[in-house]
Order: structure tokens, then C-alpha cells, then sequence
């Protein structure tokens, strides 16, 4: 897990109040993809303003996160379905929380969960991992957010097949 | 160590590990030896890679298909990162035709682990890591040349940390 440690720090703030049953269903590194896809721009917002202050002043996420944040937002429409999918399958073994998710229309789902999601990110991210992030999302930065949400689905998937299967809050099905 | 790699991480950790067998202890790679490591074996490790798992992928899935185009795209790379990869490939010591290889020329010394490494990727990479080595690679694939180098060395640097014969420096 240390080889996707600052991803892993990232998703472990991302942890949606629904998620926090007693059962949290498994996910598939498809599913998995799917809400990291969903989530990458909150997540950036998150990490940017959590890591701004802590980092260098030549760092990247100062100067470009909002601009990749925004950048993953274009795609987040085509998404959508799939990772609210997931979310409602999360929820499902929290009752209210269930019935939130199912009864909101998507417009306050997604207003709702974007604002969690990049709140907890801002609040939970381990300061001395704001290097590894940066360095991390600097890289990645080039590719669309369905290859880097695939990165950490493939890394989520390889991790179930060895046995350490939970990313943060998120357990991951046996491959 | 190799469980904790994906893919071409794990190939090229593979010939480091095993390169690095008759390493002393406490040989680690710092930074730039590492990047240059990764920028110097990674068009040998995708190319052992296709033909390695040519017969097991799908014959129209990404490795049997461009593989070799990203090997070649990288391998203009080469003669640039050998100058910063010769210092981890001297540090992983061992013995050629009876000669220390850390006493070869740089150029003999190239040439050798050239042979080794297309050996070591023929030989002992399992094909298990086929379809997680295609998945990275067709992913990471859009990124320029020294983003994808440094990723993949980020990779090594983080499962390899500590290790005794090989691995990332503790810095």
C-alpha cells in the first residue's frame, strides 16, 4: 500500500458520511475507478487547499491544481452515472443516509457530494504527504482523469489480489 | 520486494534484484541513478514485455499492438540516462567472465547488461504481470517521455525504499 501511499491518503479523507455503516459493501477496482474518476476534481480542490501553505514556493499544486481541477470537471457529466451507482451502493447499508442519496435529484447529489468530498480531503490530508501528492499530480497531470482514475484502479485491484484490500475507508473486493 | 510493484515497475525491479544479488549490503540508489535506471532499461523491459506476453494478451490489445511503438518513442532516451544508470548498474557488483564487472569499461560494461537484462526479462518475469504491465502501460502511455520516466521512478522509489541491495536511498 506505501506504493500508492499519497493516493491512499487522498482517498481516506474521501469518505462520504454514507460510507460510515457498520457494512460497507466491496468494490470493484471498476467501481473504484468510477468514483475516482467522479472525485479527482474535489480531490485536487481538497489537496490544493490543504497542501498551499505547507508546500515550496515553486511547488505545482499552488500554481496549476485549480487549473486541473477544472480541467477534470469537464469530464465528471459523462461519469456520473456510474459513479453515482456506486455511491448508491454505498449508502444502501446506511438507511438514512440511503434514502438521501436516492431521494436527492442530482444536481444537489452532486453539489452535496463535491463539497464533502473536497472538505475532507482539505481537512484530512496528512500534511507531510503534500510533497508526495504534488510530485504525484505534477506527473499525472498530462493524462485525462480516466487514466489516472485507472492508475489507482489498477493499483486497487493488484492490492485486493495481495491481500490488502482496503484503501482508506473503501474495502476492495477480492480479485 | 516484487509483490509490492506493478507491472513495469515490477520487470524492472526484477532486473534490478536480481542484477543486484551480488551487490553489498546497504548499496541503495539515489534519485538520479534511479531515474536513470528507469529511463535506460524501460524500452528493454516494454520489448522484453511484448515478447514475453505476446502469445498470452489479446492479439489486438495494447502491448501486441504499440507496444513496440513506446519502446522505441523511449529508447531515444538511452544514451542520455546510461551516464547517470552506470553508477546503480556498478553498484549491483557481480562477476563477468571471471573480471569484476564494477572493473569493466563503461562501454563493456553497457554491453553486458544489455545482454543480462534482455535475459532476465526472457527468463524470469511472470506472466502474471502481462495484463497489469499492459494496463499501466496503455494508460500511462499519453504522457511525455520524462513525466512517464519519472512516474515509473517514483514507483521504485517508494516499494523500493530501504531495501538492502538496490533499492531507493533513505533520504
Amino acid at each position: 500500500m506505501r506504493r500508492f501511499a499519497p493516493f491512499a491518503a487522498i482517498l481516506a479523507a474521501l469518505t462520504p458520511a454514507m460510507a460510515q455503516a457498520a457494512e460497507v459493501p466491496c468494490l470493484t477496482p471498476a467501481e473504484f475507478t468510477a468514483v475516482s474518476t467522479y472525485a479527482l476534481p474535489s480531490i485536487v480542490t481538497g489537496a490544493t487547499q490543504r497542501c498551499t501553505t505547507s508546500l515550496t514556493a515553486n511547488a505545482w499544486l499552488p500554481k496549476y491544481g485549480a487549473q486541473l481541477a477544472a480541467r477534470y470537471v469537464r469530464g465528471q457529466d459523462a461519469n456520473w452515472p456510474a459513479a453515482k451507482a456506486v455511491f448508491i451502493k454505498l449508502s444502501a447499508a446506511n438507511g438514512e443516509a440511503g434514502e438521501l442519496v436516492k431521494s436527492l435529484p442530482d444536481p444537489s447529489l452532486r453539489q452535496m457530494l463535491d463539497g464533502l468530498i473536497a472538505g475532507m480531503v482539505a481537512q484530512q490530508l496528512p500534511l507531510e504527504r503534500c510533497g508526495a501528492v504534488d510530485s504525484l499530480l505534477r506527473l499525472l497531470s498530462p493524462l485525462p482523469a480516466q487514466n489516472t482514475a485507472e492508475i489507482i484502479g489498477v493499483g486497487s485491484g493488484l492490492m485486493a489480489r495481495s491481500g490488502r484490500a482496503k484503501l482508506g475507508m473503501f474495502s476492495l473486493c477480492p480479485a | 520486494m516484487l509483490a509490492r510493484f506493478t507491472g513495469v515497475a515490477s520487470a524492472i525491479a526484477l532486473i534490478a534484484s536480481t542484477s543486484a544479488q551480488a551487490a553489498p549490503e546497504n548499496s541503495c540508489l539515489p534519485p538520479g541513478e534511479i531515474k536513470g535506471l528507469v529511463a535506460y532499461v524501460i524500452p528493454g523491459v516494454i520489448d522484453g514485455l511484448q515478447k514475453k506476453c505476446s502469445a498470452t494478451l489479446r492479439a489486438n490489445g495494447y502491448l501486441n499492438t504499440k507496444g513496440r511503438l513506446l519502446a522505441e518513442r523511449l529508447s531515444v532516451g538511452k544514451d542520455v540516462a546510461w551516464p547517470m544508470a552506470s553508477p546503480a548498474v556498478r553498484k549491483m557488483g557481480g562477476q563477468f567472465k571471471g573480471k569484476s564487472r564494477s572493473a569493466l569499461s563503461d562501454r563493456a560494461l553497457r554491453a553486458v547488461f544489455d545482454a543480462e537484462m534482455i535475459d532476465t526479462m526472457t527468463a524470469m518475469v511472470p506472466l502474471s504481470t502481462c495484463s497489469d504491465a499492459e494496463a499501466i502501460l496503455q494508460t500511462i502511455e499519453p504522457l511525455p517521455d520524462a513525466n512517464l520516466i519519472d512516474f515509473v521512478a517514483a514507483l521504485y522509489t517508494a516499494a523500493s525504499r530501504g531495501e538492502r541491495k538496490g533499492g531507493a536511498c533513505l533520504i
